[in-house]
């Protein structure tokens, strides 16, 4: 059963939040964000006119992207905007929260800056998956809008391919089964402790890793590339702030978040991601232990984690409170109380890091040409300041970490530990430390 | 391009220092097509205190207490104090929810509808007046309800406010008829009675010529 309700005509659509969108208006802030943003390189300067252009005709495309954030009595949702949309010069602090008066109330934002694109979605808009099948859609309307000649090539939606209500489908209630499975206990981690940055902003280092070379370690480790950056970013996490302090809590837990559309199909652009979490006690921590030895038990951890069986049951679970009928009855200004109290306890503070892989990036050969590099990246909060986002693109991986405090000791930790064997790395920086 | 020997990277910048490390960069090339354009952080987004709002709420409460104080010492036998500290905070609730917010119609008219009904009725059990519920309070509520109308036929957005609209006079017939049931005043009752009545006529019209735009405004913000 389709849970989006659209209506058109002297109405304007709407759309109901999906079902994990549904934490992120009440506990978003200035300083949790929950954005994330996908930027492309690419060959020649970026024309803003042809890029509004690209924007409102991959909007047409997209129209659970054409709304807005609307406060009902019981639960927030998605309204038809049709206000115009626009473009903005990158500033230099672009990873924070939109201005979504400045942007017409839009929940995505288009930037550009020289040779450079990037979109910044809010979270209860779509997940990441969904946010680059829209970045990619732009990116080749935009080639098409300069006059060079694009084929999707089967990669890409079609540029002139109508939405269809799968595309705007809550996927959580489309997939969900019933399940008994036992509730996973899942116990406070570390968190990051640094010196915060003394203005807004974050940290962003993006590092451009052979993934050729990233394979070869991974694949003799016996693990997936995920797995073995969740162990080494765990083991980095471990050595920058742990390693012989006196601290009593070592649990270091990484969020890996993960694409259920691979798992249960579907097509929707908007949230279906559910979490694996790798999680080490380094109380425990032996001088012996290795990175590859850690990838070995995530590796563990994440498939018990996103077994089917597990999955049905975090969706079950997430489902079942939303149609509860108290909560259902619970005004929204009550709810949002609830949730952000709930979200303080069972939202971020279990994860001490957030490592979010897109995967390899296909786009048509028609466009490679013209895109140099493509990152991802995610905006740091006070509760989780240092995430990192990864994509692949062009036999290369980028890895982003963003942070919100000034130590780059994780970054040295990980970025060095990848060269000493042997992978070659190209770091490129905002230089948020230094900033004047 | 330029390299770190200490972190045998190469790094994607103009300036001199690794990122990571914080060491002095070889230059191997000068070309170079970053990632990240460096500038100068954007003054503008740093916020200052809102002082002028600290600055009023602090008045504020201390005039309360002024207040407070001042009855207790000098007019025990008469409190006018809540009057004065319901006043100030009405006066916040007008400027902050009602004339500097983006709020929608509906909540700027539901929330100075609910505050005036609380003003009345706080001012007549204070004792000092006891025509506000008999006389005040219904040729109050007959004036929204004309106004509510008025509105509702000459608006364009008429189907985007009828479904609040009808929402505000539901209100105001249910206030009235409390008045009546629960007896709070025993004098001229008369006016509350066709507030009842025309307000009741009037939610029959929105419901009756509205419906469409009330049903679909219902499933919308109630997710029915």
């Amino acid at each position: 059963m389709l849970s989006v309700k659209k209506k058109v005509g002297r109405k304007t659509a709407w759309y109901q939040l999906d079902n994990a969108a549904k934490i992120y208006p009440p506990t978003a802030s200035e300083k949790r964000a929950h954005v994330f943003c996908f930027s492309a390189i690419i060959s020649e300067e970026v024309d803003p006119f042809s890029l509004r252009e690209a924007v409102v005709k991959t909007l047409a495309h997209y129209p659970t992207f054409k709304t807005k954030l609307m406060r009902g009595h019981f639960w927030y949702y998605l309204e038809q905007n049709d206000k115009p949309v626009k473009v903005f010069k990158e500033e230099a602090d672009y990873l924070n929260s939109i201005d979504y008066k400045e942007n017409n109330d839009y929940l995505f934002q288009v930037l550009y800056i020289r040779n450079k694109i990037t979109v910044k979605f809010f979270h209860a808009l779509t997940d990441g998956t969904g946010g680059f099948n829209f970045f990619k859609s732009l990116l080749a309307t935009y080639f098409v809008v300069i006059g060079k000649s694009v084929d999707t090539e089967g990669l890409i939606k079609p540029i002139d391919e109508p939405a269809t209500a799968i595309e705007g489908e809550d996927s959580f209630i489309a997939y969900r089964n019933q399940s008994n499975e036992k509730k996973k206990k899942i116990f406070k981690p570390y968190h990051i402790i640094g010196k915060p940055f003394d203005y807004d902003g974050c940290g962003m280092i993006t590092a451009k890793i052979d993934m050729k070379q990233l394979k070869l370690l991974s694949k003799s480790a016996g693990v997936t590339v995920t797995a073995y950056l969740a162990a080494l970013y765990s083991f980095s996490v471990f050595n920058s702030f742990l390693k012989d302090r006196r601290i009593n809590n070592k649990l270091v837990s990484v969020l890996i978040p993960c694409n259920l559309r691979k798992k249960y199909g579907g097509e929707t652009q908007r949230n279906f991601t559910m979490f694996a979490r790798f999680s080490y006690d380094y109380n425990n921590y032996e001088s012996d232990m290795t990175v590859d030895k850690l990838a070995e038990i995530c590796q563990q951890q994440m498939s018990e984690d996103l077994k089917t069986s597990n999955l049905d049951k975090m969706i079950d679970d997430n489902v079942k409170t939303e149609k509860n009928f108290l909560i259902k009855i619970t005004p929204l200004p009550v709810k949002n109380l609830i949730m952000r109290l709930a979200y303080s306890k069972v939202g971020e503070v279990l994860q001490t890091v957030n490592l979010s892989n897109i995967g390899l990036t296909e786009l048509p050969e028609s466009i490679t040409p013209y895109i140099k590099d493509v990152t991802f990246a995610i905006a740091p909060t006070f509760s989780c300041n240092h995430q990192v986002g990864v994509i692949g693109y062009n036999d290369n991986l980028y890895v982003t970490f963003t942070r919100a405090y000034v130590e780059t000791e994780l970054e040295k930790f990980f970025i060095r530990y990848l060269t000493s064997n042997g992978v070659h790395v190209e770091v490129s920086s905002n230089y948020w430390e230094s900033q004047p | 391009m330029k390299k770190c020997r200490y972190c045998k990277i190469d790094v994607d910048t103009d300036k001199n220092f690794c990122p990571i490390c914080f060491n002095r960069l070889d230059n191997v090339d000068e070309t170079s097509a970053s990632i990240y354009t460096l500038r100068k952080r954007n003054e503008s987004r740093i916020k200052n205190s809102s002082f002028l709002l600290k600055l009023f709420l602090f008045i504020t409460v201390v005039s309360m207490l002024a207040c407070v104080i001042v009855n207790v010492i000098v007019t025990p036998q008469v409190s006018w104090a809540p009057v004065v500290i319901f006043g100030e905070l009405y006066i916040w609730v007008l400027v902050k929810h009602t004339i500097f917010s983006h709020r929608s119609v509906f909540k700027k008219v539901f929330l100075q509808v609910l505050l005036i009904i609380l003003v009345l009725v706080f001012a007549e059990r204070l004792s000092i007046s006891d025509w506000l519920i008999p006389y005040v309070y219904p040729s109050f509520a007959l004036a929204v309800v004309a106004a509510l109308t008025t509105v509702l036929l000459v608006s364009p957005k008429r189907s985007e406010f009828v479904f609040g609209f009808t929402i505000i006079v539901i209100l105001m017939t249910i206030v009235s008829s409390v008045f009546l049931i629960f007896k709070f005043t025993e004098r001229y009752k008369l006016l509350n009675f066709l507030n009842v009545a025309i307000s009741l006529a009037t939610v029959f019209g929105y419901v009756l010529f509205g419906f469409d735009s009330i049903k679909y405004e219902l499933s919308k913000k109630w997710h029915l």
